[in-house]
């Protein structure tokens, strides 16, 4: 069991070790630090291990081809010691999930950051998953991870994984060699969402972010990935795969109190009016908003004649009072539908 | 290959939303089944209900001779093909077909075979080592077919598969799909909104309204024979005309009688129009474009069912030409051949093909015949 300072003090701290690089560091290849580049008077150095790629930096000169050759040797050992830290790091990861939200906070504190070792390299991207119904969570996870792992295997990137029983995060590390592959955390995001649905039948939500920098953010954005991913459900979004600044506001809506969510929705679609309407209220209103309030593309996309769209709006305007052509009425009635939706929790 | 039954199936989501009432079908190996209607009526919910993507609230589903209702979704050994399928673009045709095997541990020599056997019925075996990026739209919805055939299925479950193409490759893709389907010699059950693509695809159609089924027939029965309004006016394009009017009789001749147009029934139709208590009751009359003519021969073969009509726009389309009338407030469309000369403005007379009529009782909008 050798922990990188026990390493490091092996060598007379000649060398330390990161896990992130200057910016102007990460532009190189991965074979030229492999080798060992120079950068402002030190040696940054690639050591390839099982878990992905570790840095170390030293003072040129100052370390032997030996005293390399040594610490290669016992990075193995540090491997072995590594499945401790990843139930260390993986733990801030849960800790922070369960943080209560009310909504998501910027203030998140991880105390003791240095002393953590990830089992990654930063930069990366990380894709949070979810299943649309809770109840499948048990097939869910017996699912994702086999899905994640062929995918992981394709694209020929490190992955981790922390797992919840209803949200599993996906941790890509984003070297230059993964950007040249013309993918995105959007397309990784996509196809583990259709590979589940067609391989698992099992319906997923992704929510995804780009170019992670260090442990700090990537709590932060583990938490608002598991808001957004429950502002979408509760709002019962379609979209299966969004972005960290994807849902709008969707999201100033979610964190609203649940008493404003009831007063508010029943105030402007009390029971009565969404009874007597029935399901063409939401059907109507949802895709007239998605359109822009585009009469002629709303009637299209319902398959309706234009006049019997132009009716069921007069209709609504009747019941509630809200003329859904006027910009404010529409939102206001938008609104008032997503928290119905949520059943103003 | 399979036989499904749905028996009493339902459908209910929490606040009272039924979104499918009483579905019952027995659908034949090797079928191809089409569920047609407007948005909103349950098409995607019952396709959905049979792969396991959503519980069934009620009913039993039975797949071969199992009921399946409690069987997870990968275990009912069906393949479902989306509309929106994302083929995987770090992976080559083969891959992407391959992948779902691999997954499921199939030894490769099996792996193998398979995807070069759907290639190949897929005409796609000269593309197997491409990545999707350098496919074009057509042949990647092969490849998504093909990720569907390699698991050998017991029935194909689809849902708009077209409906992201463009109208050119959706017409191609549609005569695609009809052939796979007689070549796999499977059951299957595909989902439009496209009246059309039901048409020209389906062995039979299920259209369906508000989540009811509201007939189940072959294309050409469904055409020829609406059960009732609804159907007569989603299927066919353009749609049938409707007028609103009343069967009258007067020395044993009955008629058709609306605002400024009358219409002798023939006699083979009165015995059902009495036995249905029609007579003198508000009805709807219904015909469809294309058996509105107006050559002379027709109307002296259906006197009966000669009228006249404003003619407000005339639109060429080839070989044939429409024609949109106002006959007393009520708007018709006529289908007639191109030859004719009648012009905007004009008003022409025409008949009614009294042997393509439908009459429909206004009240409970069911066919009468
Ligand atoms: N999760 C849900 N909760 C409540 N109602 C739902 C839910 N999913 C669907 N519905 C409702 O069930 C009905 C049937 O929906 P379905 O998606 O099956 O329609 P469809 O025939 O496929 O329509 P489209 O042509 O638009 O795809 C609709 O009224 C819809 O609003
Ligand atoms: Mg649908």
């Amino acid at each position: 069991m050798i922990h990188l300072d026990t390493l490091s003090r092996t060598v007379d701290q000649r060398i330390r070790f990161v896990h992130q690089l200057p910016i102007e560091v990460r532009k190189i290849p991965l074979a030229e630090l492999l080798e060992g580049y120079v950068y402002q008077e030190e040696v940054w150095h690639a050591f390839r291990t099982q878990r992905g790629v570790l840095y170390g930096i030293y003072q040129e000169h100052k370390l032997s081809h030996r005293e390399i050759a040594l610490i290669e040797l016992l990075l193995l050992d540090y491997e072995e010691s590594a499945n401790r830290k990843l139930e260390r790091w993986q733990q801030e990861l849960i800790d922070a999930i369960h943080l209560p939200i009310e909504a998501y906070s910027e203030r998140t504190k991880i105390e003791d950051l240095d002393a953590i070792h990830v089992p990654f390299a930063f930069p990366i991207v990380t894709i949070g998953l979810r299943p649309k119904d809770r109840q499948q969570a048990s097939h869910f996870i017996n699912e994702i991870k086999g899905i994640i792992a062929s995918f992981a295997e394709g694209f020929d990137l490190t992955y981790h994984v922390v797992v919840e029983p209803t949200f599993v995060v996906c941790i890509i590390e984003w070297t230059e060699e993964s950007k040249t592959l013309e993918l995105s955390a959007e397309t990784i995001a996509s196809s583990i969402v259709d590979g589940m649905l067609r391989e698992a039948f099992l319906e997923v939500r992704a929510v995804y972010a780009q170019e992670i920098l260090d442990f700090n953010a990537l709590v932060q954005t583990v938490r608002r990935m598991l808001f957004l991913a429950l502002a979408a459900e509760g709002f019962q979004m379609e979209q299966p795969v969004i972005a960290i600044d994807g849902l709008g506001i969707h999201e100033l809506l979610y964190s609203a109190l649940p008493t404003l969510k009831k007063q508010y929705g029943l105030r402007v679609l009390p029971e009565e009016a969404t009874k007597l309407l029935g399901v063409e209220l939401e059907q109507t209103v949802m895709t007239f908003v998605e359109n822009d309030l585009n009469m002629s593309e709303t009637a299209r996309q319902l398959y309706l004649h234009r006049n019997s769209l132009l009716y069921r709006i007069e209709r609504i305007k009747e019941v509630t009072g809200y003329d859904i052509r006027r910009f404010s009425d529409a939102a206001t009635v938008w609104a008032a539908l997503l928290f119905h939706r949520e059943g103003f929790r | 290959m399979a036989e499904l039954k749905l028996s009493h199936i339902y459908k209910r989501y929490s606040g009272n939303v039924v979104a499918v009432t009483d579905f019952n079908l027995d659908i034949a190996d090797k079928e191809f089944i089409v569920l047609v209607g407007p948005s909103g009526c349950g098409k995607s919910t019952t396709l959905r209900m049979i792969a396991g993507l959503e519980e069934i609230s009620d009913g039993d589903l039975i797949i071969g001779s199992k009921r399946v209702n409690d069987v997870p979704p990968k275990d009912r050994d069906i393949a479902m093909v989306f509309q929106n399928y994302a083929l995987y673009p770090h992976m080559t045709v083969f891959q992407n077909m391959a992948f779902g095997l691999k997954l499921r541990h199939f030894p490769k020599a099996e792996i193998e075979k398979r995807v070069h056997e759907a290639a190949k019925i897929l005409d796609i075996e000269h593309l197997l080592q491409r990545k999707p990026k350098a496919l074009s739209g057509g042949q990647r919805q092969r490849v998504a077919l093909g990720r569907a055939i390699v698991r050998e299925p017991q029935a194909f479950l689809m849902d708009e598969p077209l409906s992201n193409l463009d109208a050119k490759l959706r017409v191609q893709m549609r005569t695609e799909i009809s052939k796979l389907h007689k070549r796999l010699q499977t059951t299957f059950i595909y989902v439009t909104h496209d009246q059309t693509e039901a048409m020209t695809m389906g062995d039979r159609i299920v259209v369906m309204k508000d989540g009811f089924i509201q007939q189940v027939a072959t294309p050409q029965e469904i055409y020829n024979h609406p059960k009732n309004l609804f159907v007569a006016g989603f299927i066919g394009s353009p749609a049938m005309n409707f007028i609103q009017g009343t069967i009258k009789e007067e020395g044993g001749v009955l008629s058709f009688t609306a605002n400024g147009i009358s219409l002798t029934i023939p006699e083979g139709r009165h015995e059902i129009l009495r036995q249905k208590g029609a007579i003198n009751k508000p009805v709807i009359l219904g015909i469809r474009p294309e058996n509105i003519h107006d050559e002379p021969v027709y109307a002296q073969t259906y006197p009966g069912g000669v009228f006249e009509a404003n003619v407000d726009v005339v639109e060429h389309m080839g070989s044939e030409m429409y024609l949109f009338m106002d006959v007393s407030g009520q708007q018709l469309t006529a289908r007639i051949v191109a030859r004719s000369d009648v012009k905007v403005g004009d008003r022409p007379k025409l008949t009614v093909d009294m042997s393509k009529l439908h009459i429909f009782d206004k009240e409970t909008e069911e066919s009468i015949f």
